[in-house]
């Protein structure tokens, strides 16, 4: 089915082929030129929270960026996309990225290799004695791989202030053989009292298959001997606010400040590995734009 | 030799003296620099090109060609010349044909735009989607 949806769009793309792209100007807001690289660090302090047990909060002190947009191919960090279509009020494109699932399982981390962990699998052992509730660390499960996603990106743009996008991904790496999707929307606006700022506010939802939760947060004999500690994690439904804010300082530096906080879904939360039911995103910083 | 017949050759030579002086002073000159545009993706980017320079004068004259004050060639007793040159312009320049007394003979402007091809497309992805 997934097939012949994608070959509908395949070959819709080929009738209009030819079609120009709709093309904004410069002084919008989110539009960029064609055909040139972009390359900018936001230097800052902010962390992205690790929800698991023994997990390590990771820092986020650099932040590199990068993005090239030709006709209809583009690059955005770890996204590599092609246009199939671009209108005046939607486009759709395939896509392929990198799943930052495994990031909270990543032992290579400088924080996981230099700070010995404060949870370790005795103290949880003994508090999952004497409080029922049983945990594991996330040292003291098997490794958790990187994977690699492609499907669709849609953007609808709804107003010249606000957009909806839905994005729909598949596993490619034959990692956690599963999918999932975002339904995200997003409000654009200005203070009228701070010159040259911009706010974005967005909300959405994250669905994630139970292959995908059940690889990254189910446990099996695979993790651990203990069959109380067994756990099999169906789908995910987990909502999700933020806001993001800018203020140019001059021509090449911009105040950045970003918070997002996604309320992770009871499937994932049951698991013996989480220890919260939110992650959190914070940043304050400074980004320079080359 | 009469005496109006002297009288008719001093005036004139009071009124056509400066004249003379005038015209051979400010030589009647043209300058034609093509193309008069040199094209950059975006505004402020440096432009380079040939150009083709002709210039004329009435005379014979030592002259020089300036780039915003700046010499980019001189040629001693011509009075017709038809060349090419390499130019770099970061912004709009005028092009200056001066004699050796620092006299502008004539001018010329070469504009540098920006194209107009210059494509704008939507960003489909926020900068993190951490964020």
């Amino acid at each position: 089915m997934l097939k012949k949806i994608a070959l509908l769009i395949v070959l819709f793309s080929f009738q209009t082929f030819g079609q120009t792209s709709i093309q904004c100007q410069s002084s919008e807001p989110n539009c960029v030129p064609v055909g040139e690289w972009h390359f900018s660090v936001a230097l800052g302090a902010g962390v992205y929270t690790n929800p698991l047990h023994g997990g390590k909060h990771i820092p986020l002190v650099l932040i590199p960026y990068v993005s090239y947009y030709d006709e209809k191919f583009f690059i955005e960090n770890t996204t590599i996309g092609y246009t199939l279509l671009d209108q005046a009020g939607w486009n759709i494109s395939l896509v392929g990225q990198l799943n930052h699932e495994q990031a909270f399982f990543e032992r290579w981390h400088p924080n996981n290799i230099f700070v010995a962990s404060a949870h370790s699998s005795f103290i949880n052992g003994e508090i999952a004695a004497d409080n029922v509730e049983r945990t594991i660390d996330v040292q003291d499960v098997s490794h958790r791989d990187w994977a690699y996603d492609s499907g669709l990106l849609i953007n609808w743009y709804l107003t010249s202030k606000s957009q909806l996008t839905l994005e729909v991904l598949h596993d490619i790496s034959n990692v956690y053989q599963g999918a999932h999707a975002t339904i995200d929307y997003r409000y654009r606006t200005t203070f009228g009292f701070i010159k040259k700022s911009k706010l974005e506010l967005a909300t959405g939802i994250s669905w994630k298959s139970s292959q995908l939760t059940n690889y990254y947060y189910g446990l099996s004999e695979k993790d651990t001997d203990d069959s109380l500690l067994h756990y099999r994690a169906n789908a995910a439904w987990s909502p999700y606010i933020g806001l993001a804010f800018n203020k140019r300082l001059s021509k090449d530096w911009q105040l950045k400040v970003n918070i997002k906080r996604e309320f992770l879904s009871n499937s994932i939360t049951n698991s013996p590995l989480i220890r919260k039911n939110h992650v959190d995103t914070v940043f304050l910083g400074v980004k320079y734009v080359y | 030799m009469s005496t109006n017949h002297l009288f008719v050759l001093t005036l004139s030579a009071i009124f056509l003296y400066p004249l003379s002086c005038y015209g051979f002073s400010t030589n009647v000159a043209s300058l034609e620099i093509k193309p008069v545009t040199c094209m950059v993706r975006k505004l402020g980017q440096p432009c380079s090109m040939t150009v083709n320079i002709r210039w004329h004068t009435s005379t014979p004259i030592d002259v020089c060609l300036l780039q915003n004050e700046e010499k980019l060639n001189c040629w001693h007793d011509q009075k017709s010349v038809e060349t090419q040159m390499n130019i770099t312009l970061a912004k709009s320049l005028k092009f200056k044909l001066v004699s050796t007394a620092g006299e502008t003979l004539a001018s010329q402007s070469v504009q540098v735009n920006a194209s107009s091809h210059q494509a704008y497309r939507r960003k489909l992805k926020s900068d993190w989607s951490l964020f």
